[in-house]
């Protein structure tokens, strides 16, 4: 049986998606982790990796076409096999195959609802800062190019009125959007009536009459055909979130230890190692953290674990997940593989990289999946302590606050120290509060040798 | 170098980080990491391309001097 590429689920809260670019064709050869595809989410747009080998033998599925989880979106043939010839016919309703996975992996949207109750001390204010004018990703762009689409005056369902491909693909479907003004569009006057009565925008129905007049018929078809009010992404997200912090909360039993640790050592290393190093190299706090987090897990493999159902399977790699916000509204958790790995200096790259592309929307699909715990830090906005909530099939979740200087006793002295507040959540299935502590108090100990990271 | 060309390589510069963000509503004024919720790394990446573009490096110790955009034109603007 030819292998088939199949559209990947990128979280428990994504039942479709949108294919906005193959990145092969026919005829090519693709090796395990090559990228694919590039499929369009509520997170952005995600590069797809394939992990078969082999030769692609049949495209099933077009660009700009939006189809549920596990739908076959290619065919992919042993090395050697060859393409079949003339093939590459794009099926027609692959869409409505249904085919959706049942083993969906699980949410990307971390759910950390107290993490989330903390308002920023001044929130940034959209349409004011932000950018203005039509939204939309470069792969949206393209499509739209490809399509002749104007972008101008189109309307985007996504997050914040973001321009979607679907949005691209039904402007190009159902013809020019608004650009004629509603006084040239040709109509008649019963016509416009039934529109005006039915809700049904003029300048969106295509007129079959005569010079592409508008009749009533084409009112009553048009208004059949419209699609029902879109969610928006941003809601889609929400509900995405809700869903998945009531499962955590339901299906998780929790804990919680929670450890204040000086952090004077690793940040006078910091300062040390950035007064010497080159600006290219300089770190953030945030990474000797997400190191020692790592490297911690390294001692409680425990807490490096998934779900699998019955019971918690360890994972060999220790991939930390980073929570990151995205300006505007919105959280991912991609995934750093092998955290625990390579110098510092290595990691802060990855780290940045990463961070950039979640905010681009341009994650790949394993990033999406492959994290074994998740880090999140709200301590730039001021929060002293987070309480997250695990993000399954995640066995654990690290919180950290804000770096603040406090009252120390240190060798029977009180002085002033920098200090941080960690919090460990973690599924009392698989652990105990026991071993929770003791997580901790390896965190602690790491970040006192910084040098050692 | 005049005060507007610095000032449109930091926005530039900016651009290139936080990508989503109208450089061009900015006003002097304003905090780049309250009103655009930039964080301790976006403000690294933004001072790296500073350097890349203009040469002037901005030490650790001085990112509380370059808090708003006038700020960061004061502060380029004399070492560039």
């Amino acid at each position: 049986m030819v292998p088939e590429f199949v559209m990947p689920s990128l979280g428990a809260d994504m039942t479709a998606g949108t294919l906005a670019k193959w990145r092969v064709a026919v005829g090519d050869t693709v090796s395990h982790g090559d990228i694919i595809a590039e499929v369009e989410t509520d997170k952005g747009i995600i590069e797809v990796e394939v992990f078969e080998s082999g030769v692609v033998q049949e495209l099933l599925v077009r660009e700009g076409e939006k189809v549920p989880v596990g739908t076959p979106m290619a065919q992919i043939g042993e090395p050697g096999a060859g393409a079949e010839a003339g093939a590459a016919p794009v099926a027609e309703s692959v869409a409505e195959a249904g085919a959706v996975a049942e083993s969906a992996a699980e949410a990307v949207v971390v759910a950390e609802a107290r993490a989330e109750r903390v308002t920023p001390r001044r929130p940034m204010h959209r349409g004011g800062l932000l950018r203005e004018g039509p939204m939309a990703s470069p792969a949206v762009r393209r499509r739209a190019h490809e399509l002749d689409v104007s972008l101008e005056g189109l309307h985007g369902s996504g997050e914040h009125g973001r321009i979607t491909i679907e949005d691209v693909q039904h402007a190009a479907e159902v013809g020019p959007s608004p650009s004629v003004s509603r006084d040239r569009v040709r109509i008649s006057p019963y016509a416009r009536r039934i529109a005006a009565d039915r809700g049904v925008e003029i300048e969106r129905i295509r007129g079959t009459g005569p010079g592409g007049a508008i009749r009533a018929d084409d009112v009553l078809r048009a208004e059949a055909s419209r699609p029902a009010e879109p969610v928006s992404a941003a809601d889609r997200m929400q509900r995405a979130i809700a869903a998945a912090m009531t499962r955590a909360n339901d299906e998780i039993p929790h804990y919680y230890v929670e450890q204040t640790i000086d952090m004077g050592a690793a940040l006078a290393w910091l300062r040390d190692f950035n007064a010497s190093a080159s600006i290219e190299e300089r770190l953030v706090s945030g990474v000797l953290v997400l190191r020692a987090v790592a490297r911690a897990l390294r001692k409680h493999r425990s807490l490096n674990a998934t779900w699998q159902g019955v019971e918690a399977v360890p994972s060999k790699e220790i991939n930390v997940g980073l929570a990151v916000s995205l300006r505007g509204g919105g959280l991912v958790a991609p995934a750093l593989r092998n955290t625990d790995e390579g110098s510092l200096t290595e990691l802060m790259a990855r780290m940045t990289d990463l961070v950039a592309r979640a905010r681009s929307g341009t994650l790949r699909s394993s990033e999406m999946t492959a994290a074994t715990i998740t880090l999140t830090a709200l301590g730039e906005r001021g929060v002293e302590s987070v309480t997250p909530i695990i993000f399954p099939p995640q066995v654990a979740i690290v919180g950290c606050g804000a770096t603040v200087e406090r009252p120390w006793v240190v060798e029977g002295r009180v002085v002033v120290r920098p200090v941080m507040r960690v919090t460990l959540g973690a599924d009392h299935r698989v652990s105990n509060g026991h071993q929770g502590a003791r997580f901790l108090s390896t965190l602690e100990s790491l970040l006192q040798e910084p040098d050692k990271l | 170098m005049t005060s507007e060309d610095i000032r449109s390589t930091l926005l530039t510069c900016l651009s290139d980080v936080a990508p989503e963000v109208d450089t061009e509503a900015l006003e002097d004024d304003t905090d780049l990491r309250d009103e655009l919720d930039l964080d301790s790394m976006d403000i690294l990446r933004w001072v790296q391309g500073i350097h890349k573009a203009l040469g002037v490096e901005i030490p650790e110790e001085d990112y509380g001097k370059v808090v708003t955009l006038g700020d960061a034109i004061d502060y380029v603007s004399a070492r560039v």
